[in-house]
């Protein structure tokens, strides 16, 4: 028989621990009141049990064992789908706050309205998936995150990767739009080289990409303001 | 405040109309991809 302080730290344990229901998805905190029919859907999609997990050592040390839940099991649904989600959670409390689903769409974006209010004072992630047709480093307009006030983390979640964009300073419009217009180009630049020097599509694709991820990380992360771009292969 | 979030993704598929006016533009400036780079890196690339 087990006493009571084991059971009473086995209560601990599980009441800290992300609740799930029987298919896998996170279950709304109660401190949330609004309906989601989005939401709804996201709870419905299955989990690939198949892929690696998302552990602890590949987020910021900020996340918490229940953040760190969600965002396993968020790549776990999203990895086999042909459209985007985004969810905005409280990476220190674990909260889902808001969940938005464009399963209507061609595949490329997500977008929802968020009330700033709701998310000012909270320690706040946004998370999006990358289809497989897509490419998985991030897109200028994934870097939003540089205007937003209460925005510290944005992940993407693609098929083999996952990266972790870090910004918790404001920057201004102008600086913003400097940074997202050299993004745009050193996208372009990269598909003009890859072009030039492939024959195969295939052969093309895979040397922009890898051509612009490493040129996205080296200008982030070399950039005078305090950014940080990591990138998890999986 | 409301605050409209977008995410997107750029596409697995090349962009020949794209890279077409990326070079015209390059043509006209008389330079490369490359320089462009480097110019945005500051030289040091």
């Amino acid at each position: 028989m087990f006493s009571n302080s084991v059971i009473k730290k086995f209560v601990s344990i599980k009441n800290n621990l992300p609740k799930l229901d029987n298919k896998g998805g996170l279950l709304m905190p109660s401190s949330l009141k609004f309906e989601d029919s989005d939401f709804m859907k996201y709870r419905h999609i299955p989990v690939n049990w198949e892929i690696k997990s998302v552990s602890e050592d590949c987020l910021p040390e900020e996340f918490s064992p229940m953040a760190v839940k969600l965002v396993d099991m968020f790549r776990r649904k999203t990895i086999d789908l042909p459209y985007e989600i985004m969810l905005i959670f409280d990476y220190k409390t674990g909260d889902l706050i808001y969940c938005f689903v464009n399963d209507d769409g061609s595949g490329d974006e997500v977008f929802g309205v968020v009330d700033e209010d709701i998310l000012f004072g909270r320690n706040i992630c946004i998370i999006h998936n990358h289809p497989i047709e897509y490419g998985s480093s991030p897109s200028s307009e994934n870097f939003q995150i540089l205007g937003l006030k209460f925005h510290d983390y944005e992940i993407i979640s693609s098929n083999d990767e996952i990266w972790i964009i870090e910004s918790k300073e404001l920057l201004s419009e102008n600086e913003i739009n400097d940074i997202r217009d050299n993004i745009q180009h050193l996208y372009l630049y990269s598909s003009e080289i890859a072009e030039s020097s492939n024959e195969n599509e295939n052969e093309i694709i895979k040397q922009c990409d890898e051509l612009y991820g490493n040129l996205l990380l080296r200008y982030i992360n070399n950039h005078h303001l305090n950014i940080k771009l990591t990138k998890q292969v999986l | 405040m409301k605050i409209e979030l977008i995410r997107t993704a750029y596409p697995k598929k090349v962009d020949y109309e794209a890279i077409s006016k990326v070079r015209k533009q390059l043509k006209k400036e008389n330079t490369t991809s490359q320089e462009k780079i480097r110019e945005i890196f500051h030289d040091d690339f």
